[in-house]
Protein backbone atom coordinates (compact mmCIF):
# COMPACT_ATOMS: atom_id res chain seq x y z
CA UNK A 1 0.00 0.00 0.00
CA UNK A 2 1.90 3.32 -0.98
CA UNK A 3 1.59 5.78 0.85
CA UNK A 4 3.37 10.36 0.41
CA UNK A 5 5.61 10.47 3.38
CA UNK A 6 7.46 13.33 3.86
CA UNK A 7 11.31 13.39 5.77
CA UNK A 8 14.14 15.60 6.46
CA UNK A 9 17.13 14.20 4.40
CA UNK A 10 20.66 15.74 4.48
CA UNK A 11 19.33 19.11 5.51
CA UNK A 12 16.44 19.46 2.83
CA UNK A 13 12.68 18.63 3.92
CA UNK A 14 11.80 15.87 0.66
CA UNK A 15 8.84 13.55 -0.09
CA UNK A 16 8.43 10.08 -1.46
CA UNK A 17 5.67 7.90 -2.08
CA UNK A 18 6.72 4.41 -0.65
CA UNK A 19 5.21 1.12 0.06
CA UNK A 20 4.67 -0.40 3.38
CA UNK A 21 7.18 -3.31 2.55
CA UNK A 22 9.69 -1.05 1.50
CA UNK A 23 13.06 -0.66 3.20
CA UNK A 24 14.81 2.84 3.87
CA UNK A 25 17.93 1.47 2.05
CA UNK A 26 15.72 0.97 -1.51
CA UNK A 27 14.04 4.39 -1.13
CA UNK A 28 17.26 6.40 -0.73
CA UNK A 29 19.41 4.55 -3.73
CA UNK A 30 16.05 4.26 -5.89
CA UNK A 31 14.19 7.52 -5.64
CA UNK A 32 17.01 9.76 -4.53
CA UNK A 33 19.97 8.49 -6.53
CA UNK A 34 22.13 8.08 -3.10
CA UNK A 35 24.26 5.90 -4.23
CA UNK A 36 26.78 6.13 -1.50
CA UNK A 37 23.93 3.68 0.56
CA UNK A 38 25.29 0.40 -0.02
CA UNK A 39 23.59 -2.75 -0.08
CA UNK A 40 25.22 -5.89 0.81
CA UNK A 41 24.36 -8.45 3.10
CA UNK A 42 20.68 -7.06 3.57
CA UNK A 43 20.09 -8.13 7.01
CA UNK A 44 21.98 -5.67 9.17
CA UNK A 45 25.60 -7.31 9.88
CA UNK A 46 28.03 -5.56 7.55
CA UNK A 47 27.21 -2.20 7.98
CA UNK A 48 27.25 -0.88 4.33
CA UNK A 49 23.86 0.55 4.17
CA UNK A 50 24.33 2.56 7.61
CA UNK A 51 22.74 6.34 7.78
CA UNK A 52 22.11 8.64 10.40
CA UNK A 53 18.19 9.08 11.51
CA UNK A 54 18.01 11.67 14.40
CA UNK A 55 21.67 11.37 15.63
CA UNK A 56 21.38 7.50 16.00
CA UNK A 57 23.41 5.30 13.32
CA UNK A 58 21.49 2.65 12.05
CA UNK A 59 21.21 0.47 9.22
CA UNK A 60 19.04 1.06 6.32
CA UNK A 61 18.67 -2.56 4.95
CA UNK A 62 16.67 -2.97 8.21
CA UNK A 63 14.87 -0.19 8.61
CA UNK A 64 10.96 0.28 7.03
CA UNK A 65 11.22 3.59 4.97
CA UNK A 66 7.50 4.66 6.71
CA UNK A 67 9.48 5.28 9.54
CA UNK A 68 11.34 7.87 8.37
CA UNK A 69 8.54 10.20 8.36
CA UNK A 70 8.94 12.80 10.28
CA UNK A 71 12.40 12.11 10.62
CA UNK A 72 16.20 13.17 9.99
CA UNK A 73 17.96 11.11 8.05
CA UNK A 74 21.89 11.87 6.65
CA UNK A 75 23.26 9.72 4.01
CA UNK A 76 27.19 10.28 3.21
CA UNK A 77 26.27 12.57 0.29
CA UNK A 78 24.93 15.29 3.06
CA UNK A 79 28.07 15.34 5.11
CA UNK A 80 30.36 17.28 2.28
CA UNK A 81 29.71 21.01 1.73
CA UNK A 82 28.33 21.80 -1.17
CA UNK A 83 31.17 23.41 -2.61
CA UNK A 84 33.02 19.94 -2.29
CA UNK A 85 34.70 20.40 0.42
CA UNK A 86 34.99 17.22 2.50
CA UNK A 87 33.52 16.86 6.27
CA UNK A 88 36.85 16.28 8.23
CA UNK A 89 36.15 12.78 9.35
CA UNK A 90 36.33 12.02 5.27
CA UNK A 91 39.98 14.55 5.17
CA UNK A 92 40.91 12.21 7.81
CA UNK A 93 40.07 8.52 6.18
CA UNK A 94 42.17 9.84 3.14
CA UNK A 95 44.98 11.38 5.11
CA UNK A 96 45.22 8.11 7.44
CA UNK A 97 44.31 5.63 4.00
CA UNK A 98 41.39 3.98 5.52
CA UNK A 99 39.43 3.93 2.62
CA UNK A 100 40.82 1.05 -0.14
CA UNK A 101 38.28 -0.43 -1.90
CA UNK A 102 35.53 1.95 -0.88
CA UNK A 103 32.66 0.07 -0.03
CA UNK A 104 32.28 0.02 3.16
CA UNK A 105 33.78 3.67 4.07
CA UNK A 106 30.33 5.47 3.58
CA UNK A 107 28.73 3.38 6.63
CA UNK A 108 32.05 3.49 8.48
CA UNK A 109 32.31 7.48 8.31
CA UNK A 110 28.51 7.58 9.38
CA UNK A 111 29.00 5.56 12.35
CA UNK A 112 32.59 8.10 13.34
CA UNK A 113 30.30 10.71 12.43
CA UNK A 114 27.30 9.52 15.06
CA UNK A 115 29.90 9.18 17.55
CA UNK A 116 31.63 12.14 17.44
CA UNK A 117 28.92 14.31 17.51
CA UNK A 118 27.99 12.25 20.39
CA UNK A 119 31.20 11.86 22.00
CA UNK A 120 33.63 14.37 20.61
CA UNK A 121 36.62 12.54 22.63
CA UNK A 122 35.85 8.86 22.41
CA UNK A 123 39.09 6.46 23.61
CA UNK A 124 40.04 3.72 20.94
CA UNK A 125 37.38 1.26 22.77
CA UNK A 126 34.76 3.84 22.44
CA UNK A 127 35.66 4.24 18.68
CA UNK A 128 36.11 0.23 17.84
CA UNK A 129 32.36 -0.14 19.67
CA UNK A 130 31.11 2.23 17.46
CA UNK A 131 32.27 0.84 14.25
CA UNK A 132 31.88 -2.76 15.36
CA UNK A 133 28.89 -3.23 13.21
CA UNK A 134 30.67 -1.96 10.12
CA UNK A 135 32.97 -4.73 8.31
CA UNK A 136 35.91 -3.70 6.35
CA UNK A 137 37.41 -6.65 4.39
CA UNK A 138 40.61 -4.48 3.14
CA UNK A 139 42.01 -2.16 6.18
CA UNK A 140 42.33 -4.50 8.87
CA UNK A 141 40.32 -1.61 10.58
CA UNK A 142 43.75 0.03 12.23
CA UNK A 143 43.81 2.96 9.62
CA UNK A 144 39.87 3.27 10.17
CA UNK A 145 40.49 3.35 14.05
CA UNK A 146 43.36 5.80 13.18
CA UNK A 147 41.42 8.17 10.85
CA UNK A 148 38.33 8.48 13.88
CA UNK A 149 40.84 9.44 16.37
CA UNK A 150 42.32 11.91 14.04
CA UNK A 151 39.23 13.38 13.12
CA UNK A 152 38.01 14.00 16.90
CA UNK A 153 41.77 15.69 17.32
CA UNK A 154 40.96 18.10 14.43
CA UNK A 155 37.68 18.77 15.48
CA UNK A 156 38.11 19.74 19.00
CA UNK B 1 7.90 -7.36 0.88
CA UNK B 2 5.51 -5.80 -1.67
CA UNK B 3 2.13 -4.30 -0.95
CA UNK B 4 1.97 -4.07 2.41
CA UNK B 5 0.32 -1.79 4.55
CA UNK B 6 1.67 -0.26 7.29
CA UNK B 7 0.10 1.49 10.61
CA UNK B 8 1.64 3.97 12.68
CA UNK B 9 -0.52 3.29 16.11
CA UNK B 10 -0.03 5.94 18.59
CA UNK B 11 -1.82 4.36 21.58
CA UNK B 12 -1.99 0.84 22.57
CA UNK B 13 -5.41 0.57 22.56
CA UNK B 14 -5.36 1.69 18.78
CA UNK B 15 -2.11 -1.36 18.11
CA UNK B 16 -5.20 -3.74 19.45
CA UNK B 17 -7.75 -2.49 17.27
CA UNK B 18 -5.92 -2.62 14.13
CA UNK B 19 -4.55 -6.52 14.96
CA UNK B 20 -7.99 -7.54 15.97
CA UNK B 21 -9.30 -6.21 12.84
CA UNK B 22 -6.72 -7.80 10.66
CA UNK B 23 -5.67 -10.88 12.72
CA UNK B 24 -2.88 -13.33 11.55
CA UNK B 25 -2.45 -11.03 8.32
CA UNK B 26 -0.94 -8.49 10.45
CA UNK B 27 2.42 -8.41 12.08
CA UNK B 28 3.62 -6.48 15.10
CA UNK B 29 7.18 -4.37 14.26
CA UNK B 30 8.99 -3.12 16.86
CA UNK B 31 12.68 -2.56 15.78
CA UNK B 32 12.87 -4.48 12.51
CA UNK B 33 15.97 -6.62 13.79
CA UNK B 34 14.16 -9.69 13.36
CA UNK B 35 10.87 -9.55 11.61
CA UNK B 36 12.76 -7.56 8.21
CA UNK B 37 15.31 -10.67 8.84
CA UNK B 38 12.18 -13.03 8.39
CA UNK B 39 10.66 -11.13 6.14
CA UNK B 40 13.51 -11.33 3.31
CA UNK B 41 13.83 -15.04 4.07
CA UNK B 42 10.10 -15.23 3.20
CA UNK B 43 9.76 -16.41 6.18
CA UNK B 44 7.11 -13.96 7.44
CA UNK B 45 3.60 -14.39 6.06
CA UNK B 46 1.53 -10.81 6.35
CA UNK B 47 0.12 -8.29 4.67
CA UNK B 48 0.13 -5.87 7.27
CA UNK B 49 2.37 -3.94 9.96
CA UNK B 50 1.81 -2.49 13.03
CA UNK B 51 4.66 -0.49 13.96
CA UNK B 52 5.04 0.07 17.89
CA UNK B 53 7.90 2.17 17.54
CA UNK B 54 5.19 5.41 18.29
CA UNK B 55 3.67 4.34 21.26
CA UNK B 56 4.86 6.66 24.16
CA UNK B 57 3.11 4.10 26.54
CA UNK B 58 5.71 1.49 25.35
CA UNK B 59 9.07 2.93 25.72
CA UNK B 60 11.11 3.89 28.16
CA UNK B 61 12.38 3.34 31.96
CA UNK B 62 10.76 4.35 35.01
CA UNK B 63 11.33 3.48 38.69
CA UNK B 64 8.67 3.42 40.99
CA UNK B 65 8.25 2.08 44.63
CA UNK B 66 11.01 -0.14 43.83
CA UNK B 67 9.99 -1.46 40.65
CA UNK B 68 12.05 -0.67 37.38
CA UNK B 69 9.14 -0.37 34.43
CA UNK B 70 11.20 -1.05 31.30
CA UNK B 71 9.16 -0.23 28.22
CA UNK B 72 9.35 -3.36 25.47
CA UNK B 73 9.57 -0.88 22.63
CA UNK B 74 12.57 0.68 24.91
CA UNK B 75 16.13 0.07 22.18
CA UNK B 76 18.48 -1.48 23.85
CA UNK B 77 21.10 1.53 23.67
CA UNK B 78 18.45 3.42 25.82
CA UNK B 79 18.50 0.10 28.17
CA UNK B 80 22.45 0.96 27.82
CA UNK B 81 22.76 4.01 28.22
CA UNK B 82 20.45 4.49 31.54
CA UNK B 83 21.91 5.03 34.66
CA UNK B 84 19.41 3.10 36.73
CA UNK B 85 20.21 -0.35 34.74
CA UNK B 86 23.82 0.20 34.95
CA UNK B 87 23.86 0.63 39.07
CA UNK B 88 20.70 -1.81 39.96
CA UNK B 89 20.33 -4.27 36.78
CA UNK B 90 24.63 -4.71 36.04
CA UNK B 91 23.45 -8.12 35.12
CA UNK B 92 21.15 -6.75 32.21
CA UNK B 93 23.29 -4.13 31.31
CA UNK B 94 25.71 -6.79 30.97
CA UNK B 95 23.84 -8.64 27.90
CA UNK B 96 23.00 -5.22 26.40
CA UNK B 97 26.20 -3.82 25.80
CA UNK B 98 27.35 -7.58 23.90
CA UNK B 99 24.00 -7.48 21.83
CA UNK B 100 24.31 -6.65 18.12
CA UNK B 101 27.12 -3.72 17.44
CA UNK B 102 25.57 0.20 17.53
CA UNK B 103 23.47 -0.10 14.84
CA UNK B 104 21.36 -2.48 15.75
CA UNK B 105 21.11 -1.77 19.67
CA UNK B 106 19.79 1.42 18.14
CA UNK B 107 16.69 0.13 16.47
CA UNK B 108 16.04 -3.48 18.36
CA UNK B 109 14.18 -3.79 21.57
CA UNK B 110 14.06 -5.37 24.42
CA UNK B 111 10.88 -6.39 23.67
CA UNK B 112 11.34 -7.64 20.33
CA UNK B 113 14.15 -9.67 21.96
CA UNK B 114 11.23 -11.34 24.69
CA UNK B 115 8.77 -11.83 21.85
CA UNK B 116 11.07 -13.54 19.38
CA UNK B 117 11.93 -15.82 22.22
CA UNK B 118 15.07 -17.26 20.57
CA UNK B 119 17.03 -19.58 23.24
CA UNK B 120 19.59 -17.29 22.37
CA UNK B 121 18.52 -14.07 23.23
CA UNK B 122 20.56 -12.25 25.65
CA UNK B 123 18.23 -10.08 27.43
CA UNK B 124 16.19 -13.29 28.14
CA UNK B 125 18.42 -14.87 31.00
CA UNK B 126 18.94 -11.38 32.92
CA UNK B 127 15.34 -11.12 32.57
CA UNK B 128 14.68 -14.25 34.04
CA UNK B 129 17.11 -14.02 36.80
CA UNK B 130 15.53 -11.10 38.02
CA UNK B 131 12.12 -12.27 38.00
CA UNK B 132 10.51 -9.84 35.35
CA UNK B 133 6.79 -9.58 34.58
CA UNK B 134 5.28 -9.23 31.47
CA UNK B 135 2.26 -7.27 31.30
CA UNK B 136 -0.05 -9.03 28.13
CA UNK B 137 -2.71 -6.61 27.02
CA UNK B 138 -5.64 -7.74 24.10
CA UNK B 139 -8.92 -6.08 23.60
CA UNK B 140 -10.01 -8.74 26.44
CA UNK B 141 -7.87 -7.04 29.47
CA UNK B 142 -4.71 -7.39 30.77
CA UNK B 143 -2.62 -10.49 32.79
CA UNK B 144 0.80 -10.09 34.14
CA UNK B 145 3.13 -13.32 33.26
CA UNK B 146 6.46 -14.36 34.83
CA UNK B 147 9.04 -14.31 32.50
CA UNK B 148 9.66 -18.07 33.76
CA UNK B 149 6.41 -19.03 32.44
CA UNK B 150 6.26 -17.07 28.90
CA UNK B 151 9.23 -19.26 27.27
CA UNK B 152 6.91 -21.88 26.25
CA UNK B 153 8.78 -23.93 23.81
CA UNK B 154 11.60 -22.68 20.48
CA UNK B 155 10.76 -19.08 19.28
CA UNK B 156 7.23 -19.47 21.41
CA UNK B 157 5.48 -17.91 24.10
CA UNK B 158 2.87 -18.12 26.37
CA UNK B 159 1.06 -15.09 24.74
CA UNK B 160 -1.48 -15.24 22.79
CA UNK B 161 -2.07 -14.10 19.03
CA UNK B 162 -3.85 -11.00 19.83
CA UNK B 163 -1.62 -10.25 23.33
CA UNK B 164 0.61 -7.38 22.92
CA UNK B 165 3.23 -7.33 25.37
CA UNK B 166 3.13 -3.95 26.95
CA UNK B 167 5.00 -3.67 29.89
CA UNK B 168 8.13 -5.60 31.74
CA UNK B 169 8.19 -5.23 35.58
CA UNK B 170 11.58 -6.17 37.32
CA UNK B 171 11.41 -5.68 40.96
CA UNK B 172 14.92 -4.21 42.11
CA UNK B 173 17.05 -6.96 43.86
CA UNK B 174 18.77 -4.58 46.37
CA UNK B 175 14.88 -3.32 47.53
CA UNK B 176 14.61 -2.92 50.86
CA UNK B 177 18.39 -3.31 52.01
CA UNK B 178 18.68 -7.09 50.50
CA UNK B 179 22.36 -7.36 49.28
CA UNK B 180 22.34 -8.59 45.92
CA UNK B 181 24.52 -8.28 42.49
CA UNK B 182 24.50 -10.36 38.93
CA UNK B 183 26.56 -10.71 36.33
CA UNK B 184 26.26 -11.98 32.40
CA UNK B 185 28.63 -13.07 30.03
CA UNK B 186 28.25 -14.42 26.30
CA UNK B 187 30.42 -17.24 24.62
CA UNK B 188 30.81 -15.91 20.93
CA UNK B 189 33.19 -16.17 18.18
CA UNK B 190 33.85 -12.69 17.42
CA UNK B 191 33.36 -9.87 19.97
CA UNK B 192 30.30 -7.96 17.94
CA UNK B 193 27.28 -8.84 15.70
CA UNK B 194 27.23 -12.70 16.76
CA UNK B 195 24.53 -14.52 18.39
CA UNK B 196 25.52 -16.51 21.72
CA UNK B 197 27.17 -19.83 21.12
CA UNK B 198 25.98 -19.77 25.05
CA UNK B 199 25.38 -17.09 27.60
CA UNK B 200 24.65 -17.16 31.31
CA UNK B 201 23.13 -15.29 33.58
CA UNK B 202 23.62 -15.38 37.55
CA UNK B 203 22.37 -13.36 40.12
CA UNK B 204 23.03 -13.53 43.98
CA UNK B 205 21.69 -12.51 47.06
CA UNK B 206 23.98 -12.79 50.42
CA UNK B 207 22.73 -12.91 53.81
CA UNK B 208 23.56 -10.33 55.86
CA UNK B 209 26.33 -11.98 57.45
CA UNK B 210 28.04 -11.98 53.54
CA UNK B 211 28.86 -15.38 53.88
CA UNK B 212 25.95 -17.44 52.96
CA UNK B 213 23.63 -17.20 49.87
CA UNK B 214 19.71 -15.98 50.71
CA UNK B 215 19.07 -16.81 47.13
CA UNK B 216 19.85 -17.37 44.04
CA UNK B 217 19.11 -17.35 40.63
CA UNK B 218 20.76 -19.05 37.30
CA UNK B 219 19.57 -19.39 34.02
CA UNK B 220 21.52 -20.34 30.85
CA UNK B 221 21.18 -19.42 27.07
CA UNK B 222 21.18 -22.29 23.93
CA UNK B 223 21.42 -24.41 27.02
CA UNK B 224 17.99 -26.03 25.81
CA UNK B 225 15.63 -25.11 23.35
CA UNK B 226 14.44 -22.23 24.93
CA UNK B 227 15.99 -20.22 27.74
CA UNK B 228 16.54 -21.92 31.22
CA UNK B 229 16.35 -21.89 34.82
CA UNK B 230 18.47 -23.82 36.67
CA UNK B 231 16.21 -24.42 39.47
CA UNK B 232 17.20 -27.13 41.46
CA UNK B 233 20.64 -25.54 41.60
CA UNK B 234 19.13 -22.40 42.99
CA UNK B 235 17.60 -24.10 45.16
CA UNK B 236 20.41 -26.23 46.75
CA UNK B 237 22.69 -22.98 46.55
CA UNK B 238 19.93 -21.59 49.21
CA UNK B 239 21.80 -21.30 52.51
CA UNK B 240 25.08 -22.14 51.16
CA UNK B 241 28.29 -20.75 51.67
CA UNK B 242 28.79 -18.12 48.65
CA UNK B 243 31.88 -19.86 47.42
CA UNK B 244 29.25 -22.80 46.33
CA UNK B 245 28.13 -20.26 43.50
CA UNK B 246 31.47 -20.72 42.18
CA UNK B 247 32.66 -23.88 42.46
CA UNK B 248 32.58 -25.48 39.02
CA UNK B 249 31.35 -28.80 40.61
CA UNK B 250 28.31 -27.48 41.18
CA UNK B 251 27.93 -26.35 37.28
CA UNK B 252 29.08 -29.37 36.35
CA UNK B 253 25.63 -31.02 38.16
CA UNK B 254 23.59 -27.88 36.59
CA UNK B 255 24.47 -28.73 33.07
CA UNK B 256 23.86 -32.33 33.73
CA UNK B 257 20.34 -32.11 35.38
CA UNK B 258 18.89 -28.65 34.04
CA UNK B 259 20.08 -28.31 30.23
CA UNK B 260 19.59 -29.87 26.94
CA UNK B 261 22.94 -29.14 24.92
CA UNK B 262 23.16 -29.93 21.39
CA UNK B 263 25.28 -29.69 18.50
CA UNK B 264 24.61 -26.99 15.71
CA UNK B 265 25.57 -25.92 12.88
CA UNK B 266 28.07 -22.90 15.26
CA UNK B 267 28.83 -25.16 18.34
CA UNK B 268 29.05 -28.64 19.53
CA UNK B 269 27.23 -29.94 22.71
CA UNK B 270 30.23 -30.52 23.97
CA UNK B 271 32.37 -27.41 23.49
CA UNK B 272 28.96 -26.24 25.09
CA UNK B 273 29.45 -27.84 28.13
CA UNK B 274 32.92 -26.69 28.32
CA UNK B 275 32.61 -23.18 28.57
CA UNK B 276 29.54 -23.39 30.59
CA UNK B 277 31.29 -24.92 33.08
CA UNK B 278 33.43 -21.97 33.26
CA UNK B 279 31.37 -19.38 32.67
CA UNK B 280 28.68 -20.04 35.38
CA UNK B 281 31.10 -19.91 38.05
CA UNK B 282 32.70 -17.11 36.63
CA UNK B 283 29.29 -15.40 36.21
CA UNK B 284 28.78 -16.04 40.29
CA UNK B 285 32.09 -14.44 40.99
CA UNK B 286 31.76 -11.59 39.30
CA UNK B 287 28.22 -11.08 41.00
CA UNK B 288 30.44 -12.03 44.48
CA UNK B 289 32.42 -9.42 43.75
CA UNK B 290 30.12 -6.55 42.72
CA UNK B 291 28.82 -6.75 46.33
CA UNK B 292 32.31 -6.68 47.22
CA UNK B 293 32.61 -10.32 48.38
CA UNK B 294 36.31 -12.02 47.41
CA UNK B 295 35.97 -15.88 47.27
Amino acid sequence: MKRMIEFELNGQQVTAEVDGGDLLLSVLRDQFDLYGVKESCGAGECGACTVIIDGRAVTSCLYPAMEAEGRSVTTIEGLAQPDGTLHPIQESFIEKGAVQCGFCTPGNVLSAKALLDKNPDPSEQEIRTAIAGNLCRCTGYHQIVEAISHAAGRKS
Amino acid sequence: MKNIEYFKPTTIDQALRVKQEMGREACYIAGGTDVLVLAREKKLDCRALISLRRIPELAGISLQDDVLHLGPATTLTDILENGEVARELPILHDAVQVMGSTQMRNMATVGGNVMTAASSGDTLGPLLCLDAVCRLVSPGGERRVPMDEMFVGPRTTAAEPDELLAGLEIPLPAAGGAISSGAFFKLTRRAAMDLALINVAVQLWVNPDRATIAKARLAAGVAAPTPVRLKQTEEELVGAPVAEATKEQVAIRAIGRECRLRDSDRCSAWYREEMLRVLIPRAAALALERMGIAV
